[in-house]
């Protein structure tokens, strides 16, 4: 649990950084930021089943 | 599409000294154009991960200090270099420098401090850009 906060936490701040940077216009911002956030929380989700299943 | 500006106007002190700035303490460069909230959120951020990194147990990698990891550590010193004042002041004052491996956390930590920096450098550069005229 810890660690899908500490990774929630993460996505959380680059999406603010990037949404800033990356776009202009306000809602442009919070859309992007908001894309960014959930590429990096389901993918690092995804990849989480993915690693959960291999045999190591 | 989004519109590209580009600009043929050579970059003058005040562009250097926006990226110099927002580079030495997060945020600043922004403060120092008139963009407060832009500051306050990038500097905020920065700074949040910053702390969390070092509250996770991670810890910033000098650049003189290799022996252990090799030519790797220059990277990472250079991802932390780019919180500025804060890996200097750290490095000075013996902050967040100790290797806390047996903590579960401390590899995320040191993530965090690493993406820190390398924002920071994304948050310098769009200073920078602003004060040229690149980007409003």
């Amino acid at each position: 649990m810890r660690h899908l906060l500490i990774m929630i936490l993460f996505a959380a701040l680059v999406a603010i950084i990037f949404g800033i940077v990356g776009r202009e216009k306000p809602f442009e911002r919070f859309t992007y930021g908001a894309k960014i956030f959930a590429e990096f929380v389901g993918i690092g989700l995804a990849l989480a089943w993915v690693l959960y299943w291999l045999p190591i | 599409m989004e519109e590209i500006r580009v600009s043929t106007e050579k970059p003058g002190l005040e562009g250097w000294l926006a990226g110099g700035l927002a580079w030495a303490i997060p945020g600043a460069g922004h403060f120092y154009q008139g963009q407060p909230v832009r500051g306050l959120l990038l500097g905020g951020s920065v700074l949040a991960m910053y702390v969390i990194g070092w509250l996770l147990g991670g810890h910033l990698y000098g650049l003189h200090n290799v022996a252990e990891t090799g030519f790797l550590a220059y990277v990472f010193g250079f991802c932390d270099l780019g919180t500025g004042l804060l890996y200097l002041a750290s490095l000075l004052g013996n902050i967040a420098v100790t290797d806390n491996a047996r903590l579960a956390t401390s590899e995320y930590g040191d993530r965090f401090l690493m993406v820190a920096g390398l924002l920071n450098y994304l948050s310098m550069l769009d200073a920078f850009d602003i004060a040229v005229r690149r980007k409003k």
